[in-house]
This record gives C-alpha cells, sequence and structure tokens, in this order.
C-alpha cells in the first residue's frame, strides 16, 4: 500500500513542480527564448524582457533542488524530535527558502550583467523589468525547489530509491530542466515571442531575434509571460514530467520478479511509450503534411 | 566609456595565481583545520581561473555550449576529487598533487578528443580543459577538507551526501561568470569580478552546509559565512564599478527611444 501512495504522491509533486518549474524559467525568458532575448538588441529591438541568463534550465534547477535537498536532508536530522514527518516538511521549507536565495542573486547578477555587455546596442537597463519579474521567478522557483525536494525524500522514503535524497534531487532538477526546455519553451518561444509570424512556420535565422516586444498595452514585460505560458505551456510541462516520474514511481510498486521486476517494468513502459510516439508522428505527418505556406 | 581592458590575464597566469594558493588552503585545511575561515579567501582565486578557462573556450562562438563546457570541466575535476576517497590511508600524502595532476592529465585528454574527434577547431581546447578540470579538482578538494578533514574519524566518504552539491554549485559557479556576461561589450575584467562575487556565494553556501553537517563545524561553518559574506560585499562593489562604467544607460523605468 505505502509504494502505492508514494507513486500518487510522485505523480502530484512532479505534476505541480512542472507547472512551477516552466513559469519560473518563463518569468525570466530562460533557456532557449533567452538567445531571442539576447539577440534582440542587436538587430534594434531594445525591450524590457528579464533576461535572466543562468545557464541552461537543466543545471540551473538542478542546483536549485540540490541546494533545497541537501539542506533539507542535514536539517531534518537536527529536527528529528519533531517526528519525521513534521522535520522533513520544515526543513524541506528552509531548504527551498535558501535556494530562493541563491536564485535570487544568481538572476540580479545574470541580467545586470549581460545588459551592460549591450551597450553597443543602446540597450538601457530598465531597474523595474527586474525587480518587478524577480519576485514572481523567485517565488515559483521557491515552490519548484520545494515540490522536487519533497519528491526525492517520497522517493527515497516511500519508494525504497537507493540513492541519497541530494543526488535523487539532483537527477530530477537535471530532469524537469530539460522536460521545461524542450515541452515548455515552444508555448513562450514559438507561441509568444514570435507569436506575429504563423505558428509552425519555425524560426528560421534570419528571423531570429526579431522578437514581439510590445504587449496587449505597452513594452511587454517578463510579468507577462507567465500569465500567457500557465494557461497551456506550464501544464504540458506538467503532464510530461508528472507522467514520466508517476510511471518510474509504478514500476517500484509490483514485485514479480525480484529485484529484476523494475527493470521489466520500465522496459514495457518505453516499449509503449515508443510504439504511441511514433504511431502518433505518422499519424500526423499523413494527415497534415510539411507547413505549407 | 567602455572598460575594454588593454591587457588581460592570460590563463596559464590566472592558473598560477589559483594553484598555489589553492595547494596552501588544502593543506591548511588538511593539516590545521581551525584556520579554515582564512583558506576559503585563498580559495577564490581558482574559481576565477576555472571562470576565465570558460570564457577562454567559450569565446570561440560556442553559445548555448558554454553551459556544457562548464560541466564538462567540473565532471573531471570534482570526480577525481571525489575518487580521492578510494587512495589507500598510507598513501595520504599524495593528496592533493595526485588529484590536481590527475584532473590537469584528463582535463587535457578530453580536451585532445574534443579537438582531434570532435573536430571542435578551438586552438585553446587542450590547454584550457585541462586548467578548467583542474581548478575545479582544487575546489572539490577544499570543500570535501573543509566538511571532513575536522575530525581523524571522519573520511571524505561521510560527506558524500554532499557530493551532488559539491558538482552542480562548482558547475554554477565555473561557467555563469562568462554565460551571465556574455554580449558584444563582455570583457574580462567585468567577467572575473562577476567570477569573484559567485566565488564568495558559493563559500558562503558551503558555510551554511558546514554549519549543519557535523555540531564540530557550527563555529566553522559560521566564521566561513562571516567571511564569504564580507568578500561577497566587496566583490559586488567592485563588479557593479565596472558594470556602471560599461552599462549604456540605467533607468528607473520608461520606454526604449527609439522604439516609442
Amino acid at each position: 500500500m505505502l509504494p502505492l501512495l508514494g507513486a500518487a504522491l510522485s505523480g502530484l509533486l512532479a505534476f505541480l513542480a512542472g507547472i512551477f518549474e516552466d513559469s519560473e524559467s518563463n518569468a525570466g525568458s530562460a533557456s532557449n527564448p533567452n538567445s531571442q532575448v539576447q539577440l534582440a538588441p542587436q538587430i534594434g529591438h531594445r525591450h524590457r524582457y528579464f533576461n535572466k541568463a543562468i545557464s541552461g534550465e537543466p543545471p540551473a534547477n538542478a542546483l536549485w533542488v540540490t541546494t533545497a535537498a541537501t539542506v533539507a536532508v542535514l536539517l531534518s536530522v537536527r529536527l528529528e524530535a519533531m517526528g519525521t514527518l513534521y522535520s522533513v516538511i520544515l526543513s524541506s521549507v528552509i531548504g527551498a527558502l535558501v535556494s530562493a536565495l541563491l536564485l535570487g542573486l544568481y538572476g540580479i547578477l545574470a541580467h545586470i550583467s549581460r545588459i551592460a555587455s549591450m551597450r553597443t546596442f543602446r540597450q538601457p537597463l530598465y531597474w523595474d523589468a527586474i525587480f518587478s519579474a524577480l519576485p514572481l521567478g523567485i517565488s515559483f522557483g521557491f515552490l519548484t525547489a520545494f515540490s522536487l525536494t519533497l519528491l526525492s525524500f517520497t522517493a527515497g522514503m516511500m519508494l525504497n530509491n537507493p540513492f541519497s535524497v541530494p543526488l535523487i534531487a539532483l537527477l530530477l532538477g537535471i530532469t524537469i530542466g530539460s522536460i521545461g526546455s524542450a515541452t515548455g519553451d515552444i508555448h513562450y518561444g514559438a507561441e509568444r515571442l514570435y507569436q506575429h509570424y504563423m505558428f509552425g512556420s519555425g524560426i528560421p535565422i534570419a528571423k531570429q531575434g526579431d522578437i514581439d516586444i510590445k504587449g496587449e498595452y505597452g513594452y511587454r514585460n517578463s510579468v507577462d509571460t507567465p500569465y500567457f505560458t500557465l494557461r497551456f505551456g506550464a501544464m504540458v510541462t506538467a503532464f510530461a514530467f508528472g507522467l514520466l516520474i508517476f510511471l518510474d514511481s509504478l514500476s517500484r510498486v509490483f514485485d514479480f520478479a525480484g529485484v529484476w521486476t523494475s527493470v521489466i517494468v520500465e522496459l514495457g513502459i518505453i516499449l509503449i511509450i515508443f510504439i504511441v510516439t511514433v504511431r502518433l508522428e505518422k499519424y500526423t505527418r499523413d494527415k497534415y503534411g510539411p507547413f505549407m505556406r | 566609456m567602455s572598460t575594454d581592458m588593454k591587457k588581460e590575464f592570460t590563463s596559464q597566469e590566472l592558473y598560477f595565481i589559483a594553484l598555489v594558493p589553492g595547494i596552501i588552503a588544502i593543506l591548511m585545511v588538511k593539516f590545521y583545520h581551525p584556520v579554515t575561515p582564512i583558506a576559503v579567501i585563498l580559495i577564490w582565486p581558482a574559481f576565477l581561473s576555472g571562470a576565465n578557462a570558460v570564457r577562454s573556450v567559450a569565446r570561440y562562438g560556442l553559445g548555448t555550449g558554454t553551459a556544457s563546457i562548464g560541466y564538462w570541466g567540473t565532471a573531471v575535476g570534482a570526480t577525481i576529487a571525489f575518487i580521492s576517497q578510494f587512495i589507500n590511508p598510507a598513501y595520504n600524502f599524495v593528496s592533493p598533487y595526485f588529484e590536481i595532476l590527475s584532473a590537469l592529465i584528463v582535463g587535457a585528454v578530453t580536451g585532445i578528443c574534443a579537438q582531434r574527434i570532435i573536430k571542435m577547431k578551438i586552438p585553446v581546447m587542450i590547454r584550457d580543459s585541462a586548467i578548467l578540470a583542474s581548478s575545479t579538482a582544487i575546489i572539490a578538494m577544499f570543500l570535501l577538507g573543509m566538511l571532513t578533514e575536522y575530525s581523524a574519524s571522519v573520511t571524505t566518504v561521510d560527506a558524500y551526501i554532499t557530493y551532488p552539491l559539491i558538482y552542480i554549485a562548482t558547475t554554477l559557479a565555473i561557467l555563469h561568470p562568462f554565460n551571465g556576461s556574455m554580449g558584444a561589450g563582455e570583457n574580462q575584467r567585468r567577467t572575473l569580478r562577476l567570477s569573484a562575487v559567485e566565488a564568495s556565494m558559493t563559500t558562503a553556501l558551503f558555510g551554511l552546509i558546514a554549519l549543519l553537517f557535523s555540531e564540530a563545524l557550527f563555529f566553522t561553518g559560521i566564521s566561513v559565512i562571516i567571511v564569504s559574506a564580507a568578500g561577497f560585499v566587496i566583490f559586488v562593489k567592485r563588479w557593479f564599478s565596472a558594470v556602471k562604467e560599461d552599462t549604456y544607460e540605467f533607468a528607473w523605468t520608461g520606454y526604449p527611444p527609439a522604439e516609442h
């Protein structure tokens, strides 16, 4: 019963973390769209986006989550007298606060230093562009780190994952960053920054940096972005990451072949996903064909 | 006025500045652990050397590959520092020289692979891969020593729970200074000052980890946090003075003039 509960809880926490992570990266124009925001001043589009160039999403999220989990593990030992559940929750909150502080510092340093390097293209540094978006990004970063720290504890304590909690957190951080970058960014990059181009037309090199810098009213800022991406991009990221973690957790629920059970279940899941995605892509290409102008 | 420097530090100069104080810092922690807060200051140049190696390689147009170079170099350096736990205690005297030299060699080999097999065509690849791996090995060795050398009964294996954080925190501190300053106006002075800021941030984080790791490290943790915080304030002031000289214009709010 406990592994099944652990699998359900893991799926829920992963789904929530997916929403928060995608929104955090979009509130700072991180990852792939960051390249477009970076290029914009070079072709004359001076903007008011938060250029949170920390690194790609995988290593950045790995740092936030590993920091939170390491602090939480060490602190939970000190708070053991409170009981396991309370000590884990309280130490995860404090760990996520430390990682949120780190995210804020890296975010400020990155934005200011990147804008300083745009002197040639006359890009001004707007303080309100960073300080209005930063608290939003930090809040989403805190929630991501908190969710994934709890998920790491769940994997370690309820699903008997053999790795240490900080190592699970590192792997989860890299995974969620990769999924957020691969799945979520399309809905910020292709749908939002390039919404003046037809969706599905791709972004050839000639269009790179020609981003939409004006919003519904005035100039667009990085607070507007999660408002847009929360409707679909964040949900798709959450679905992808939540499903991945839930299916992975299911492999620890069954026991019909000893230690090889999870290997057999994982292989079965991979095979099913492979067949479904190949058939889906074939169906889509046959039905819609290549992009036509 | 731009702050473009007439003369830049070379990778070799910065590596030498990192290597000597770095080895001294590791030995200080190893043989007399109470001086850790002073040794922390000596480890900061290793961050500058690593960040400069990333800058040196990434300036050949790597773009998003900047982060990859950071992982790659730290993966070599930190992994070699971590495997030092398998050294027989009877041969403990070879540490940290063995690890630093090994990182230098393995870093160079990965650089040769990048040049000869992947054909990256970056002339400084071999040299800077070696420097990057060795600089990160120095940092990882120091952080492990800070957390474990306070007692003979504690070994680096006891700190395995901090390995993931040592790896990823060092990676970000090494790759971010150049990645965060990327652009036509990037210059070594501002990038290295940003690296110093992030070096002090990282050691402050490990001061907190030390504080939580063992009750015996309470005062070490507190003093490392205080020294790192003082360094952070000084370095932020130095970095921001470079930012003020380099930035086109500061404004609290407004619209870009030519667009509006």
